[in-house]
């Protein structure tokens, strides 16, 4: 028996082991059904999914310029502002324990031009789809520098740096108005969402219809429903704003062309048509001459395809709400990633995959593969590349609402997949790497009314679980994460300046537990891991040097997601579980007294009967918080019988106690995304899929209206 | 491969029997390493079961259908990683559970290279299965477990080494 043959008998020898019924196709098929039908899905599982979709970006540093782009005139100037080349060793194993942390360097620096854009996808694409071993051995030389990980960081000087905002309070404060807000990451910067109320009247979006319900005087009445301008057959209203009488919409829009254009010789007439089409109807209606075959009009899940995906923002003028005014849009390539908005400037991300145009033409046609802002080709000074290779691009306009036909600032920014966290004055796009450890590059952009200006990059070890764990303050950013690279997971938490310098660090946090949910206020930071206890740790985050730990408290189970309740209190939704197994039980709701951010206590916890899950774990905008109100509300999964059932139940907390003030029955079977609780007044409303119902706050939950 | 772009599509549209039908080429495979790397029925059951779940949330982000396999046996095996990490507090031992569960199966020969396949320890496993079920280069394989390439191919050498000395003693 020799090597080869040890090979072909164990591969033989696992053909005949028996797969588990549960396995089988069949059994699968019905698992997803059910899935689908209530969406229990973990996000933090997309560690696996990450390293299929991310094109390996390279870390070595070389320069971040700052790129002042002047729309009107068409020509970049750039100016690359003085770079320092710092090398800053940072942290090693030292006798304490922690964990060696290298601050590596990242760089994304401006394209020259068209060819050196594509020549990064095309790069990206060779090295992410190879097909033999073969060609991977060729390119292998080519990115040879692949996982030399330097230990250099470079960075612009950034001169012109807005002033971040020195209070940032993360709870959802309604501010003296007497109506529900969405609930925000981050206070002054607005997120989109799917209901919006402002007191007098409820938006949702419904299917791809916008639904203007009139709530003033105790009605529940609908007076519009519209569709967007230019809806195509596949189009979809993913999100709104609402601000005094302006609406905004975000919609996406899909045409379907096949990224494999080169292979089948029909794909590519009909994908060439279609750019044809798009390039003719960009000026007049961009989503006419869509080809709607193939594409789901399932409302529930919509996922795109390739990259000739395209999404809007709408303005309307909504002064009468029975006759929205259309005012002006911005266009943009790529499919919905998320938006915010500060002030009046609204800011749209897309993820834009970039590879699949790049098969398909020929090389000489290296525009090819540049995306579009209202139809023009966004500029290659504004296309950030990685040092070797990346196959898609984090795209980002900006717009003034009240000049909803003009775009103030585009950037491209290639990479693998990354992900955003924005706070009043910064973008910061974050995305998992390895580079011989698991790292997170991070680049911060400067946003200042509209301009989106590169500022700086770096890398922190260890991976990011949401946005919640990074927060800026006061120009610092600080970021929490967890490594997997060492046999213990292990935690840390970075502060990088506002030049996305080290200034600060705290390593080997809790090994063996992972970071679950974080929240910020000011110079503290609460944040929870997990393995078997929920140690909820307060970092004093006052001296950027010397972040510390000044408590820790142990309870059972864990909390996903964090909350500011008051300036007092902060509470916690996650999961109970047995101190002894370690096994997770119900759905537990926290209430943690941080008087003293030093000695936490928790003040009081209700495990919720027969709660198996929340989307409000995952899905922020889901869960309704107001202390003004008193109510906690939150869609509740039971999934101890053979049905699921489904209820959305309100909790209130007073005198240290947690009592459920009202559970509404009824949304089985209904999708999950589209639900929300809202109030206005002593009103409560629960909008689910079409419908929205009132309830009595001050008696009881009881029911009054249902919408006509 | 249109097939299975089709299937793809709609699969990215929600369409549960397409996804399964894609699953349906590669679920065995799925199984065979789960088991192979964590030497756990139960656990290699749930791990390809959440890995389904996993991959039919974000088949949206799948690109190239040819990479399908590739992509999904990714996700499962980073669970897998996971997993051997909690393993890592525990002794590893052929559990009597999976003696039980491999006796039922085949020639006594393949019986035997799959104990000494299981005497291995849980990294060389892990890279002899993503060779064998994933049909991964060593440079992937590389990139997935945080290793070089070349780390990679003298490790699996070493592990089917092993096996071959232990088969003739």
């Amino acid at each position: 028996m020799n090597e080869q043959e040890i090979l072909t008998q164990l591969r033989k020898a696992a053909e005949e082991i028996e797969i588990p019924e549960a396995l089988k196709p069949e059994q699968i098929e019905k698992q997803l059904q059910e899935q689908k039908k209530s969406k229990k899905i973990i996000p933090w599982r997309r560690l696996g999914s990450m390293v299929a979709v991310l094109a390996l970006v390279v870390c070595s540093g070389i320069y971040l310029t700052v790129t002042h782009f002047d729309k009107n005139s068409g020509t970049g100037q750039t100016d690359s502002v003085a770079m320092a080349d710092t090398q800053q060793t940072v942290g090693e194993t030292g006798e304490t324990g922690y964990v060696d942390v290298a601050a590596i360097g990242t760089m994304y620096h401006p394209a020259s031009d068209y060819k050196e854009v594509y020549q990064t996808l095309l790069k990206g694409y060779q090295q992410n789809w190879i097909e033999e071993e073969t060609s991977a051995e060729t390119s292998e030389a080519a990115s040879g520098a692949m996982n030399s990980g330097s230990d250099k960081y470079y960075y612009s000087d950034v001169t012109d740096y807005g002033s971040a905002d020195a209070d940032l309070s993360e709870g959802s404060k309604e501010g003296g108005k007497d109506y529900s807000t969405t609930n925000l990451q981050m206070e002054g910067v607005d997120e989109s969402d799917i209901a919006k109320i402002d007191g007098s009247y409820i938006y949702t979006v419904e299917d791809k219809y916008i639904v203007i319900t009139d709530i003033r005087d105790g009605k529940l009445e609908e007076v519009t429903r519209f569709l967007p301008k230019d809806c195509g057959a596949a189009d979809r209203v993913m999100e709104i704003y609402v601000d005094g009488d302006q609406l905004i919409l975000v919609v996406q829009g899909y045409e379907t062309s096949l990224g494999e254009s080169s292979k089948a010789g029909s794909d590519k007439e009909t994908s060439d048509k279609e750019t044809k089409d798009e390039e003719n109807s960009d000026k007049e209606n961009p989503d006419e001459e869509t080809a709607v075959s193939d594409v789901a009009e399932d409302g529930a899940f919509c996922y795109e395809m390739n990259g000739k995906s395209t999404t809007q923002i709408q303005v309307y003028s909504i002064v009468d709400r029975r006759n929205p005014e259309f005012e002006g849009r911005l266009i943009q390539d790529g499919y919905y990633n998320t938006s915010r908005k500060i002030g009046d400037v609204v800011y749209l991300f897309t993820q834009y995959h970039m590879t699949s145009d790049v098969v398909g033409y020929a090389e000489e046609e290296y525009t090819s593969v540049i995306p579009k802002v209202n139809g023009e080709k966004v500029a290659a000074g504004e296309i950030y590349l990685p040092e070797s290779s990346g196959e898609s691009g984090i795209l980002v306009s900006s717009l003034d609402v009240n000049k909803p036909d003009k775009v103030l600032d585009s950037k491209l920014v290639i990479s693998g997949y990354a992900q955003t966290y924005i706070s009043k004055d910064a973008l910061y796009l974050y995305e998992e790497d390895y580079d011989g450890a698991m790292i997170t590059n991070i680049a911060k952009f400067a946003l200042d009314e509209g301009r989106i200006s590169g500022v700086a990059a770096t890398a922190v070890r260890g991976y990011v679980r949401d946005t919640f764990a990074i927060n800026a303050s006061d120009g610092y950013l600080r970021v929490l994460t967890t490594d997997y690279s060492t046999e213990d997971e292990v935690n840390a938490l970075y502060i990088l300046d506002e030049n996305m310098k080290l200034t600060g660090q705290l390593t080997g946090i809790a090994p063996g537990e992972e970071i679950y949910a974080a929240r910020f206020m000011g110079n503290t930071g609460y944040f929870v891991t997990y393995r078997n206890t929920d140690p909820l740790f307060t970092v004093d985050l006052s001296d950027p040097a010397k972040p510390e730990i000044i408590g820790e408290l142990k309870v059972t189970g864990f909390s996903e997601y964090l909350h500011f309740w008051d300036d007092t209190h902060l509470l916690g939704i996650g999961y109970e579980s047995d101190e002894k197994t370690g096994n997770i039980e119900n759905i537990k709701i926290s209430m943690f007294n941080i008087e003293n951010p030093g000695e936490v206590i928790e003040e009081a916890k209700l495990v919720l009967k027969d709660v198996d899950y929340s989307e409000a774990l995952y899905d922020y905008k889901s869960v309704i918080i107001s202390k003004d109100k008193n109510l906690i509300g939150l869609v509740c999964e039971d999934y101890s019988s053979s049905r699921t059932k489904q209820t959305y139940q309100i909790y209130s907390y007073e005198n240290g106690t947690f009592k459920k003030q009202a559970e509404i029955p009824g949304i089985n079977g209904a999708n999950y995304e589209n639900v929300r609780g809202m109030y206005s007044g002593n009103v409560f409303y629960l909008w689910i899929n079409d419908n929205i119902t009132s309830y009595d706050m001050t008696d009881r939950f009881k029911m009054l209206k249902e919408r006509e | 491969m249109e097939q299975e772009l089709q299937l793809v599509r709609r699969a990215q549209s929600g369409d549960t029997g397409a996804f399964a039908q894609l699953y349906e080429g590669v679920y065995q495979d799925l199984y065979r390493f789960a088991l192979y790397v964590l030497k756990h029925p139960q656990d290699a059951q749930d791990v390809v079961s959440d890995t389904v779940t996993d991959a039919f949330a974000q088949i949206g982000e799948l690109r190239k259908t040819e990479a399908f396999r590739a992509w999904i046996f990714r996700i499962l095996s980073n669970k897998c990683k996971r997993k051997l990490k909690e393993y890592a507090t525990r002794p590893e031992e052929l559990t009597p559970e999976l003696l039980e569960h491999l006796g039922k199966s085949g020639m006594d020969e393949h019986a035997a290279v799959r104990s000494l396949f299981f005497e291995l320890p849980s990294e060389e496993r892990m890279i002899i299965a993503m060779h064998l079920f994933c049909g991964y280069s060593s440079k992937e394989i590389g990139k997935l477990l945080d290793l070089n390439e070349n780390t990679v191919r003298s490790k699996e050498s070493r592990g089917i080494k092993k096996m071959v000395e232990k088969y003739w003693k």
